[in-house]
């Protein structure tokens, strides 16, 4: 190699790092150490901290009153620049990793700055924060307490740890997938800001899904822990390789449980969540049990999961059990599938109205967003989804709801509209909008923000460039519940023991995503119609169960939390 | 010669003005025999005092009326359910009534059962760590707040003014148990759980008094292993909750209460400048709701323990259930192997004494939809103080406003401390062999 070629090549390792962070927890060990893995994180200039142009990682405690502790510059010279300096390179014991808090915040950080370098490169785009600022702060050691949370208001995401008397106090800092986990709420926020505040159930459950989902996933980035899981679930199996034998082997490996480490702080032995367990049943939705965030979201994580595993037997019973690469190539094929569905996942994120989201809204979006991306079917992954969706009962069609409507065929009315503003200026979007209202079944009449506009390029498996725009708006309609239902035609229907007295004022929303070509036609129109009165009477009703007035000030914190559902 | 009483004839409940607390005399009447009006008192405690009423006059009006207790009930620990018992004129007075029998739950055994093991033993020991560190937390917020006083800073530290009065309520009142201590060790003390067949007493004939809660520690876990979901985390979640409080109580003292005082003192944020300065300043109002949700964990755990007592006397029906909010109801309601015997039980109430003032989790729904098809009149006995815990705009106030109308709706009579001005207390009363709804009591003027 040439000097010239070497210097491009050291440059282009600096577009990606490689930083090594925890493979699960601080439990999870290989001959006494902890199993450090290397995640990929893009290149940039790094300041103590560390600190990126994403993320800032302020290492303060309030329960010991001290000001930041000094963590190990993330440079080589310690100076702010693109050299990165790996504090956790060095296998160590728990409990000497434990103990150094200074380590603490490389890890935070390189889980943190490697889920959303994923997330973006799914989308195609960078994903903003819910807040104008590029940095979402990090605290690894925030608070006493067995939870973590995102605080959009503090736009920070706080790590808590349980202190204990001999000293290996439970840090949720460490913990991959509870890193990830976090991390994944606020890039979902930061897409879908009205999510946190629906106030039907499936908003907020959709979050704890997706965060749960990215976190169980992206764990299958590092080939290292699932070899050793398929090493240790395998090797009985080998003889056979049965897919019945396979699938059950799989199926029980620690890889598809979370937090594990801050599941045994709260006294539960099998982690915080096993979703996979849950077994097929189309009714878990209207079960009272699963009105609560998290256990709902965990019908949509087993669905996920489920195809997963199913996939990954699939393509690990052709294998040769016998072959000499049989572990390697099991454990590829288990990354490639995760890779896949993953992708498939985020991109349908754009796809989701931007309010009021239900489970049922996004098989559809992932096969919308699949389909531009992959044209030609690729029969495993979409209808191993579709068919695993279907048996948790999350396709049932609810009566009224509107589907996506492919917008290709309409006439629509394009005059005095420019291609080049829809892709950047929200009155040009609200000017297509007022101009087609018949034709796309927009309602004028209601109050609307446009609230984003976002220019997206992915590149196919063909290798061809896609470009789209895709425009979010909402609508919202406010009042008391006996003129809203009157403003209905009496289609609303008021729930028993609603207090209509008063001057209690509900908010009702709407909205959707309008997906533009890149000659600024309009492709495709999925919305949550402001004026389906049938689901404005769902939301009464879930008002009037949970009395409360919901918002995003409820903290993600109590969340993670057990919710009190049965209460007055 | 032994008295042939067997049924009393009739039964009044007086409920007792003691602002933010608990004191209820039960008297039954008899036709004959010894003793012709025997009594059982559950709880006799206040965090708050009622305007005009104080706790003192509370105790002078019971040892007016009631020659000698023939059952005391101490439902649980909270000081607002016995903290008559810690001062010191009061808690002679109570101790001088002699109650012939003691009825505690099992947590509140001072001397753990040689038979219990390690969980167990970790939960009981959990519950006075749990105290210990509210003690600590209380002291640490008392001098933060002398220190900000004195320093004349403007910023005050506690934004959450309720927080104080939170903690003080889990601080264990250590003179009153150990009264209650002594009182139960030289009669015949009993530490009940939830059991199949009721008690009878012998100082109460004709009175039948089934424990419905609180469950076992090994109750519930049980049956989570057959799968029966969610609810059954209850241990696991009153554990988990605590385990932060215990985590670091257990430690030392003066780590909790480092820890809550540099959670509550405005920083100096000399010492970091830059974009966390503002960041800090946000955490320190988070780490409060933090302290505060320790709190509420410690509180949720204690009511818990309440002992859930449903009073059979002829036709009558009395229920009783303390502070016991839905997570321990949820055995007798939803997981006990006699489950259906329970329900039946609870059926066609007479009388309610509404759970833990009035709050939001501690009628559960189920069993007020028992009473919806009840053909008996129910008459609901509430002792609260508005404003004194929770808030409407987070739907936690006490009492909830959202439970009074179902009350109302439902019962013939709700009967609340709060609606008795400077009156010491109210009785009801009715025989025990009609059916017709309690009335106030004749001697109420």
């Amino acid at each position: 190699v040439t000097a010239n070629h070497a210097e491009l090549l050291r440059r282009d390792a600096q577009t990606w790092m490689r930083v090594s962070v925890l493979a699960k927890d601080p439990l999870y060990l290989d001959s006494g150490r902890v199993v450090v893995t290397q995640v990929r994180v893009p290149g940039g200039v790094l300041e103590s901290g560390p600190r990126d142009h994403r993320f800032h990682v302020v290492d303060f405690d309030l329960t010991t009153g001290k000001p930041p502790a000094a963590p190990p510059p993330p440079t080589v010279n310690g100076k702010p620049g693109w050299e990165f300096r790996d504090v956790l390179a060095r296998p160590r014991g728990a409990g000497a990793l434990v103990r150094n808090r200074a380590l603490h915040g490389q890890h935070v950080w390189g889980v943190a700055a490697a889920t959303l370098a994923r997330c973006e490169q799914a989308l195609g785009r960078r994903v903003p924060w819910h807040f104008p600022c590029a940095q979402l702060f990090l605290v690894p050691h925030a608070f006493p307490e067995a939870n973590a949370y995102y605080d959009r208001w503090s736009r920070a995401v706080f790590f808590g740890f349980v202190p204990r008397a001999d000293g290996l106090d439970v840090y949720s800092c460490l913990s991959r997938d509870v890193v990830a986990h976090e991390v994944t709420h606020a890039i979902l926020d930061g897409l879908r800001e009205r999510f946190l505040e629906s106030v039907l159930p499936d908003g907020l459950a959709f979050h704890e899904a997706l965060a749960d989902v990215v976190a169980l996933l992206e764990l299958f980035s590092s080939p290292e822990i699932i070899e050793a899981e398929l090493e240790a679930r395998l090797r009985e199996s080998r003889q056979q390789a049965r897919s019945a034998i396979v699938e059950d082997e799989l199926r029980r490996s620690a890889l598809f449980g979370l937090a594990a480490e801050l599941g045994r702080a709260l006294g539960r032995s099998g982690g915080l969540r096993r979703s996979i367990d849950l077994e097929p049943d189309s009714k878990y939705l209207s079960r009272p049990e699963f009105q609560e965030p998290h256990r709902r979201g965990e019908v949509l994580v087993a669905a996920v999961l489920r195809t997963l595993l199913g996939i990954w037997t699939l393509r690990i019973c052709e294998l040769d059990p016998q072959g000499r690469t049989y572990l390697d190539r099991a454990a590829e094929e288990g990354a490639t599938a995760a890779q896949q569905l993953l992708n498939m996942l985020l991109r349908a994120i754009d796809y989701l109205p931007p309010v009021d989201p239900e489970f049922t809204d996004l098989l559809d979006a992932v096969l919308l967003a699949d389909e531009v991306i992959v044209p030609t079917q690729r029969l495993d992954y979409r209808s191993q989804l579709a068919t695993w969706f279907t048996s948790y009962g999350l396709t049932a069609q609810v009566r009224g709801r509107s589907r996506p409507v492919d917008l290709r065929s309409r006439s629509l009315d394009y005059r005095q509209i420019s291609a080049t503003s829809l892709q950047s200026d929200p009155a040009e979007v609200y000017r297509f909008l007022w101009q087609n209202g018949e034709e796309i079944g927009f309602k004028r009449r209601y109050y609307t923000d446009v609230e984003t506009i976002s220019p997206v390029v992915r590149v196919g498996p063909d290798g061809l460039v896609h470009r789209e725009t895709i425009a979010t708006y909402s609508q919202r309609v406010e009042g008391n519940p006996a003129t809203l239902r009157r403003h209905a035609n009496n289609a609303l229907k008021i729930p028993r023991g609603f207090d209509t007295e008063g001057d209690a004022e509900v908010v009702f929303f709407g909205g959707g995503v309008v997906v533009f070509d890149e000659f600024g036609h309009a492709r495709l129109h999925v919305r949550k119609s402001i004026d389906d009165w049938a689901r404005q009477g769902s939301v009464l009703r879930r008002l009037a169960r949970l009395g409360m007035p919901v918002g995003a000030d409820r903290a993600i914190a109590e969340l993670h939390l057990d919710q009190p559902d049965d209460d007055w | 010669v032994r008295s042939v009483t067997s049924q009393p004839t009739e039964v009044a409940v007086r409920m007792y003005n003691v602002g933010f607390g608990d004191c209820f005399l039960l008297s039954f009447a008899y036709p004959n025999g010894s003793r012709r009006v025997r009594h059982l008192l559950i709880d006799c405690g206040s965090t708050k005092q009622a305007r005009n009423v104080g706790l003192d006059k509370v105790v002078d009006d019971i040892a007016g009326r009631v020659d000698k207790l023939d059952v005391l009930v101490i439902t649980h620990r909270h000081a607002d359910h016995l903290s008559a018992f810690g001062t010191a004129s009061g808690g002679q007075t109570l101790e001088g009534l002699a109650p012939a029998v003691v009825l505690r739950p099992w947590m509140d055994d001072p001397k753990v059962p040689a038979d219990a093991d390690e969980p167990v033993r970790s939960f009981v020991g959990g519950l006075h760590l749990a105290q210990h560190f509210a003690g600590a937390l209380e002291q640490a917020i008392t001098e933060t707040r002398a220190g900000v006083a004195r320093d004349g800073q403007a910023t005050s530290p506690g934004r959450r003014p309720d927080l104080l009065d939170f903690v003080v309520g889990q601080v264990a009142n250590t003179s009153a148990i150990s009264r209650l201590d002594r009182i139960a060790a030289n009669t015949d003390g009993r530490y009940l759980c939830a059991t199949a067949t009721p008690l009878s007493l012998r100082h109460l004939p004709g009175v039948r008094i089934s424990v419905l809660g609180p469950p076992t520690y090994h109750q519930l876990p049980a049956l989570r292993r057959e799968g029966k979901d969610y609810k059954d985390q209850y241990w696991l979640t009153q554990t988990g909750l605590l385990q932060n409080a215990l985590a670091v109580a257990g430690l030392t003292s003066r780590r909790a209460k480092n820890l809550a005082r540099e959670a509550l003192e405005a920083r100096d944020s000399d010492a970091v400048i830059g974009p966390a300065r503002w960041l800090i300043a946000r955490m320190q109002d988070r780490h409060e709701q933090t302290l505060e949700r320790i709190v509420e964990g410690i509180d949720n755990a204690l009511n818990n323990t309440s002992l859930i007592l449903l009073v059979e006397v002829g036709t009558r029906k009395l229920l009783f259930p303390g502070d016991a909010q839905g997570e321990s109801w949820s055995w007798a309601l939803e997981y006990a192997p006699n489950r259906s015997r329970y329900r039946e039980l609870l059926k066609n109430i007479d009388l309610y004494k509404v759970g833990h003032h009035g709050s939001r989790n501690a009628t559960p729904k189920p069993l007020y939809e028992l009473w919806t098809t009840q053909r008996r009149e129910l008459v609901s006995l509430m002792s609260t103080l508005p404003g004194k815990h929770g808030a409407a705009s987070r739907n936690s106030e006490v009492p909830r406003r959202t439970l009074v109308i179902a009350l109302n709706r439902l019962s013939a009579a709700l009967y609340r401390t709060d609606k008795l001005g400077n009156a010491v207390s109210l009785a009801v009363s009715a025989d025990t062999r009609s059916r017709d709804a309690f009335a106030v009591a004749t001697d109420q003027q």
